[in-house]
């Protein structure tokens, strides 16, 4: 029997983007610009079992993968990860 | 003297508009306590004999209750915890201690016990005494390293601290405080839990350092309920004087009264390090820090889990957590945000500026209490919130610290907690729980101490404290800092309080400060008090 896993990637919203504005009132004094972060992705489909594979596939001390604008398609006969269970 | 002292009083109305602490502060780490931090404090030790070293704290697991077995409240050996350093003030780490947790089983596993023909494991965590000794019923304990990373968290050079004692570079946490009956007897838990604090070796740092993890009892005070059920009091103090119970004060004002605390009860994990100041501030003096948690990006959930292998996790290190000034995502960041507040670093910090220009907090409160107030006064006040917007005071001392006081020349902008390490301690008898505030230069913002009553300090300078005279000048005299003035905050000079006190008094006078956990056994318990 085949065991499906279930994946979880809620942390990954925490990676999310900002929108490149560093929203200061132009009224206010000093703070200088600064870098917002990593910049939304354009919307595309990602296979799901393909993402997962290749965040497993990262080093932990790299870039968390960005989501936001990311629409994962679903695929249960490729939603086996049980030999990502090491 | 007199510029130091003005400076600093800034610092604490930008502070203020930020209360204290981060308990399940954002929706998403609601969902994962053992990775929330609670508080982070950041002070030079007062501990007598230990001049020059600076002690951290950062607080995780929010609001445990003691009787919580039989698991209790292990830290996540999936994660990674780390204290962050700035020590030139460009908001970028460039030192991390970075902790990793494990979870043990006795070597032989379980404890089995014989039942009948059959040998059977034991069904506890905890199935008899526990010292510092021995514990040979303890199914489960934990352990951590603790590494530094020189440069970027990620990727920089990484070294292992190592104990003093042995070598080793790995360190034993103690179990949670069950009950006294496990431990064998009231007072014999602080013993034990002072069996691990281990004295460590810094890679490059001539002085040693000393490291504890482990359960403590909630230091922060708070009416906590209260405060979030729309303010479900008046708060201002009462009375003429705090605690006079003379009701004298504003009408129908609170009085100062230890039962206010909601977290009372409580405990928290703390992860405490001591380190010299030599190893960790720049040429200023100035040490900046931050508290962060971080997950694998994704984890996979084991549907025939063990008790080593629950879940796995792959991929980069994400942040989850992240806390230095208390309770900025709390009551300062928009609720929309407060996740990516905490999957934030300081250098970004410029995307979160509008909430410190024009803050929501005074209008809510202006909302709950301006009829009340005027009712009550007889006044005709059009707004209890502060005028001056942009609030320029608040943006200064919240992102960039005070000059002559914590302020990095040419720092960036960026919240973080800062500390002027050439400030020598105050004396536990002799602190100021409102800090700088109260002519108490080594209190909070300059860092924070446990026994700082932020949340009192909050509320009055986020109503506009810092736009009144202060006694900041020669012979106690009033000083307007220049940000705003009086008629831009029509309550700025209101004894403004949660009625739940906090000092010094409250705390050990020794390392990691915190007190004795309180126990999950017997029921109703006395409250813990300092043991040094």
């Amino acid at each position: 029997m085949k065991i499906v896993y279930l994946v979880l990637l809620g942390s990954l919203m925490i990676t999310g983007c900002s929108d490149g504005s560093d929203n200061r009132d132009v009224g206010m004094p000093q703070p200088p610009p600064v870098d917002p972060g990593p910049v939304d992705p354009p919307p595309s489909m990602q296979s799901f079992s393909t993402f997962v594979r290749g965040v497993f596939s990262d080093p932990a001390d790299a870039q968390p993968r960005a989501i936001n604008g990311v629409e994962f398609v679903q695929d249960a006969d490729d939603d086996d990860f049980a030999d990502l269970l090491r | 003297m007199k510029k130091l002292t003005l400076a600093a009083a800034v610092a604490v109305a930008l502070t203020a508009q930020v209360e204290a602490s981060s308990h399940r502060e954002a929706p998403f780490i609601g969902k994962y306590p053992q990775v929330d931090a609670t508080d982070f404090y950041l002070f030079m030790s007062y501990e007598p004999g230990r001049s020059g070293y600076v002690t951290m704290i950062a607080n995780y697991i929010p609001l445990q209750a003691a009787y919580g077995g039989p698991n209790y409240f292990p830290l996540d050996s999936n994660a990674l915890y780390e204290i962050h350093i700035d020590s030139n003030g460009d908001a970028v780490e460039d030192r991390t201690f970075q902790f990793r947790f494990s979870d043990n089983l006795p070597p032989d596993g379980v404890i089995p016990l014989t039942i009948g023909d059959k040998s059977v494991t034991s069904v506890l965590r905890n199935i008899g005494p526990v010292s510092a000794d021995a514990s040979p019923g303890l199914n489960h304990s934990e352990s951590f390293t603790l590494t530094l990373v020189d440069g970027p968290r990620r990727g920089g050079n990484a070294q292992s601290l190592t104990s003093t004692r042995d070598g080793s570079a790995s360190f034993g946490k103690p179990f949670d405080y069950a009950g006294t009956k496990t431990f064998g007897g009231p007072g014999n838990y602080e013993g034990y839990a002072r069996s691990f604090i281990h004295p460590v070796t810094i890679p490059g740092c001539e002085q040693p350092a000393r490291v504890f993890v482990g359960q403590r009892y909630e230091a922060f005070k708070l009416a906590l309920g209260e405060v979030f059920d729309l303010v479900n009091f008046v708060p201002v103090e009462g009375d003429s004087s705090p605690g006079a119970g003379d009701g004298n004060g504003f009408p129908g004002g609170i009085t100062q009264d230890p039962a206010r605390n909601a977290l009372a009860r409580n405990n928290v994990t703390s992860l405490a390090l001591e380190v010299h100041r030599d190893c960790l501030a720049g040429d200023d003096g100035i040490v900046a820090a931050w508290t962060t948690a971080s997950l694998p990006q994704a984890t996979i959930l084991n549907p025939a889990a063990t008790f080593d292998t629950p879940e796995v996790g792959g991929g980069a290190w994400t942040q989850v957590s992240r806390l230095s000034t208390p309770l900025v995502n709390e009551l300062v960041i928009g609720y929309d945000m407060k996740d990516r507040f905490n999957g934030s670093e300081p250098v970004n910090d410029g995307q979160f500026a509008d909430f410190v220009t024009n803050p929501v907090l005074p209008a809510i409160i202006d909302t709950l209490f301006r009829d009340a107030v005027n009712s009550t006064l007889g006044a005709s006040l059009a707004t209890l919130a502060p005028t001056n917007l942009p609030r320029t005071d608040l943006v200064a001392a919240f992102l960039t610290g005070f000059a002559g006081v914590n302020q990095f020349e040419g720092g960036a902008t960026a919240e973080m907690l800062r500390l002027n390490t050439t400030v020598a301690p105050t004396p536990r008898a002799e602190q100021q729980p409102l800090g700088v505030a109260a002519g108490d230069l080594a209190g909070f913002p300059n860092g924070r101490r446990p026994g700082d009553d932020t949340v009192d300090i909050a509320l009055r300078v986020v109503m506009g404290a810092l736009c009144h005279d202060l006694p900041l000048g020669d012979g106690g005299s009033g000083v307007n800092l220049g940000f705003c003035s009086p008629e831009d905050a029509a309550i700025g000079n209101v004894a403004l309080t949660d009625g739940a006190p906090l000092s010094a008094a409250d705390l050990d006078n020794r390392f990691p400060y915190l007190l004795t956990p309180y126990p999950g056994s017997p029921a109703n318990a006395p409250l813990p008090t300092p043991t040094f």
